[in-house]
């Protein structure tokens, strides 16, 4: 008896014991719960209820759309919105702020580069909603940061130390605004805490002396206009889903080599020259660019807004009142690049400065020049082979990209067989393996050259050739353009079947180049 | 008493499991950057490698040698402790692809990039294969010997055991006519 006592006792102990556990168990996570709740406990607010409200009626939550990659600009509305409960709210610029940190449950991050390559990594980005309320009306921006990896030392935590009223004291990078649906409103670069530069939407022109330009002995001046994209990408939860080219930034330089032999080969930048184009693009800034020589300055702001003060420790804002930008808006990477034109036969010859010179004033040129420009040389050099085969018109020697601040690419064209084509046929051969000679220096991996090439430079190309050639009709630039690209899947799967695109592929460039048709040199 | 210690240990080992479990779907849905550079240095390892096959092919003086379509697969073994011990095309490639491909890989850091992307990815006991689709004349769509592509999956006349990895195929088409 005293047994099932003693059994009865250890049972209800042992109930009890499990009965105080799963209570204190209940007790803790209760305590979690009021905790998160606490944490949204701003919601309470009427200054962030009122600007949820707004938000939600002009972004409406949507159900997510299946995530494709777009060359458009991304919808970031749909695809991540405010954590309404760990805003801030505060005044700036007379603005009532409220920064909202993206949803936890989602990661957004862009990354940013030019035709030269990569500038700034997505994996040092961080985005905030920023919506600003003035005179009782709302609007909404998305605050992107991406800091320079010198800045971030592995220490991807310091992007903490940014948000929109206060930057740390030595951001290098980039602060980027667009609106919810991603469309880009501008951005600023920073180099140990102090603006660097700034990049306005659309296209911006400057007079350029500092690009040393490629100079192909040519006894003339030649007019150059050198454009780079910035271009962004847009990963949500690490997946790309979209490349959009925020802003093109052009410089005009006038060169003149000065020497005027006419052949022989090209020489590294020299000669120098004026400059002449575009004015810039300023904005319309109200606060003029703080450095040491104007923080005495008293500005004059608008009637009802107050000045910003002259520095204030934040980012700029993505509106009204914008600082003006510092003089020079963003410094292209020195460019020197030697072509080498080693071609011994006169109209190969001719041809190859032709393209070179006329192709200077349109993208393909640029993309070309601008990609080399990130190393300290690139030699581009050409020759005439008489090594090829009769199925080859020209080949670019496989290189290892840039190593050591140089890149050498050798293209070899086929002097059997190309004098005796058209010059419009020739100029699409060049063009094709110098765009080879790009893409090998970007990375891309060799097999996948001509499927890159035929979907995203025949239009450039087509559009290069009828700057060179004005007679050229569009249908038949775009087919000499599609040459040696017949081995794509895209030209099978889809061009092939585009009668009006491609219908007369082979007949047309079989006449520019074994037939009559075009310019010839003979 | 024991079986109060019994209840309690299961309460808090299924809170630890219900707390592991949560931090496991967060990690599974944050990428995080020490596994993306993994990634980008795999395929920046994986395009040499196939960078290394595609330039041997796509070549003029290839070109010369052969205008036979091969389709075939390099065989890549690796033993127990993760040593590259054997590289080898499968019987459908003829003495001509497999000597041009000799000959240009010792110019190439073909090897060292096979080295690194069985360090990176850890490979033991198993074999890489990647299948290389040689295609001359490429646009006059010429036939295969059936012949041909049963050979492709042997090697020294066996087929292949153990476990494999496929790598991204490489192709290699040439056109009859106008190559740039």
């Amino acid at each position: 008896m005293k047994r099932l006592i003693t059994r009865y006792n250890l049972k209800t102990k042992s109930l009890l014991f499990s009965f105080l556990a799963i209570c204190s168990i209940i007790v803790v996570y209760s305590c979690k719960k009021e905790n998160h709740t606490n944490k949204n406990a701003d919601l309470a607010s009427p200054v962030i209820l009122r600007a949820k409200n707004w938000y939600e009626s002009v972004y409406p939550l949507v159900s997510k759309t299946s995530v494709l990659s777009t060359t458009n600009n991304p919808d970031l509305s749909r695809l991540v919105s405010p954590d309404w409960g760990r805003s801030k709210n505060y005044t700036r610029y007379d603005d009532d702020v409220i920064e909202a940190p993206i949803n936890e449950d989602a990661q957004l991050n862009f990354d940013l580069s030019n035709n030269t390559g990569l500038i700034y990594n997505n994996k040092y980005s961080r985005s905030w909603f920023l919506l600003l309320n003035k005179f009782d009306k709302y609007s909404a921006y998305v605050m992107t940061i991406i800091a320079d990896s010198a800045y971030v030392k592995n220490n991807p935590d310091k992007l903490k130390l940014n948000s929109y009223n206060k930057h740390d004291a030595n951001f290098t990078g980039i602060v980027i605004y667009s609106t919810p649906q991603g469309k880009y409103v501008n951005g600023w670069f920073y180099k140990n805490g102090a603006i660097s530069g700034y990049l306005p939407p659309g296209q911006t022109t400057e007079a350029g002396n500092g690009a040393t330009v490629q100079n192909i002995k040519t006894n003339a001046l030649i007019t150059v206009k050198t454009c780079q994209d910035f271009i962004q990408k847009t990963y949500y939860n690490g997946q790309l889903v979209a490349t959009t080219v925020l802003a093109t930034y052009c410089t005009t330089t006038t060169v003149d080599d000065g020497t005027g032999n006419g052949g022989g080969g090209g020489s590294i930048g020299g000669g120098g020259g004026g400059s002449s184009g575009g004015s810039p693009n300023t904005p319309q800034c109200n606060i003029p660019y703080i450095n040491d020589a104007v923080k005495t300055v008293k500005v004059n702001s608008l009637q009802t807004q107050q000045a910003a003060p002259p520095d204030d420790g934040g980012f700029p804002p993505p509106a009204d009142p914008i600082p003006c930008p510092p003089p020079p808006v963003v410094n292209l990477p020195p460019v020197t690049t030697i072509i080498t034109n080693n071609v011994t036969n006169p109209c190969l010859k001719k041809m190859v400065d032709a393209t070179i010179i006329s192709g200077m004033s349109t993208q393909i040129n640029s993309l070309i020049r601008n990609v080399f420009g990130g190393s300290t040389s690139i030699n581009l050099d050409f020759e005439d082979v008489n090594t090829l085969p009769n199925y080859a018109d020209g080949k670019t020697l496989p290189n290892n990209g840039v190593a050591n601040g140089s890149l050498d690419a050798h293209i070899q064209l086929n002097v059997n067989l190309l004098p005796n084509y058209s010059q419009e046929y020739v100029a699409r051969v060049i063009m094709h393996e110098a765009l080879h000679a790009y893409m090998d220096s970007k990375g891309i991996v060799a097999d996948e050259e001509h499927e890159t090439m035929v979907i995203n430079y025949v239009s450039q190309m087509a559009s290069s050739l009828r700057t060179m050639f004005p007679n050229l009709s569009e249908s038949d630039a775009k087919n000499l353009s599609l040459g040696g690209l017949q081995l794509t899947n895209t030209f099978q799967t889809k061009i092939e079947n585009d009668i009006q695109l491609s219908g007369n592929f082979t007949a047309i460039n079989l006449a520019y180049s074994v037939g009559s048709l075009g310019t010839r040199c003979h | 008493m024991k079986t109060a210690i019994y209840n309690l240990m299961l309460i808090l080992a299924l809170s630890l499991f219900m707390r592991s479990n949560a931090l496991a779907h967060l990690k599974a849905n944050k990428p995080n950057s020490r596994e993306s550079d993994l990634q980008s240095d795999t395929d920046n390892i994986t395009r040499k490698i196939s960078n290394a096959i595609y330039n041997t092919y796509y070549n003029p003086v290839y070109w010369k040698k052969s205008e036979r379509a091969t389709f075939t697969i390099l065989k890549v073994e690796i033993n127990k402790i993760g040593q590259i011990v054997d590289i080898r095309f499968s019987d459908s490639a003829d003495s001509v692809f497999t000597d041009t491909f000799v000959k240009n890989i010792n110019n190439q850091d073909f090897k060292s990039a096979l080295t690194d992307l069985v360090k990176i990815k850890d490979y033991k006991n198993i074999a890489i294969l990647i299948p290389i689709y040689y295609e001359p004349k490429f646009e006059l769509h010429p036939s295969v010997d059936y012949n041909h592509i049963e050979l492709m999956l042997k090697f020294n006349k066996k087929g292949v055991s153990g476990n494999t990895v496929f790598l991204k195929p490489v192709t290699i088409r040439v056109l009859s006519k106008g190559n740039s």
